[in-house]
């Protein structure tokens, strides 16, 4: 199930997340930043990238398999 | 993991999440309080970047009104945080006076008021992350910090 870890110290927040998969690790947080405040890191992980990747080859082979 | 963000924090937006912030500290919202404790007389010497003239534009006339007040929950000695709406009307603007530590002011909400605004961060993001759908946050504490945990 995708999980969100949020905490707090001294007035800015930090955010992590896992077992999202693709860009929705970055939508699933975008409404907790634009709520909370101004984003000073935005890091993601190579996991992230992984995923993207991922997703993103899914969705070209799903083009080529149409094209045929 | 797979996302890390830092994000610093706005102005107060949500009074709800501020009056939870202040029970999960033991800080007491005072709901329509319109004078909050401090030295009583501007000195003027403090101009500091977030003395309260200069980060909040407040003239120092005003110092010590305002549209609600926080208070140290048994304290009865200790100085108050005035709640000021912001002069753009965009949210509230916290002002205090931490002269003498506020005489316990400062412990209870921290440097800067630094306890009240993870408080207040973490009822906030507790409210969006109810919106976004959560179907359960619980709490842990991570080297001393309040973690929250939410699963989509």
């Amino acid at each position: 199930m995708p999980e969100v870890r949020v905490s707090f110290k001294n007035g800015k927040m930090t955010l992590k997340t896992s077992g999202f998969s693709g860009e929705a690790c970055r939508d699933a947080t975008k409404r907790l930043k634009d709520r909370i405040g101004v984003v000073e890191s935005d890091i993601a992980t190579g996991e992230c990238y992984e995923a993207i990747e991922t997703e993103q080859n899914h969705e070209q082979q799903q083009e080529f398999e149409g094209q045929e | 993991m797979s996302h890390v963000a830092v994000v610093k924090m706005n102005r107060i937006r949500s009074l709800d999440s501020l009056k939870a912030a202040c029970a999960r500290i033991g800080l007491v919202f005072q709901e329509g309080q319109q004078t909050y404790k401090w030295f009583g007389k501007w000195m003027n010497d403090y101009d500091g970047e977030n003395a309260a003239y200069r980060a909040a534009k407040m003239d120092p006339k005003l110092y010590g009104k305002c549209d609600h007040a926080i208070s140290v929950k048994g304290k009865k000695d200790a100085y108050e945080i005035g709640v000021v709406k912001a002069k753009d009307g965009d949210g509230y603007e916290l002002v205090w006076d931490d002269w003498n530590g506020g005489y316990g002011l400062i412990a209870a909400a921290g440097t800067n008021c630094a306890k009240l605004a993870d408080a207040y961060g973490l009822e906030e993001a507790r409210a969006e992350l109810y919106e976004m759908g959560a179907v359960e946050i619980k709490e842990e504490v991570v080297e001393g910090q309040v973690e929250l945990v939410a699963y989509l």
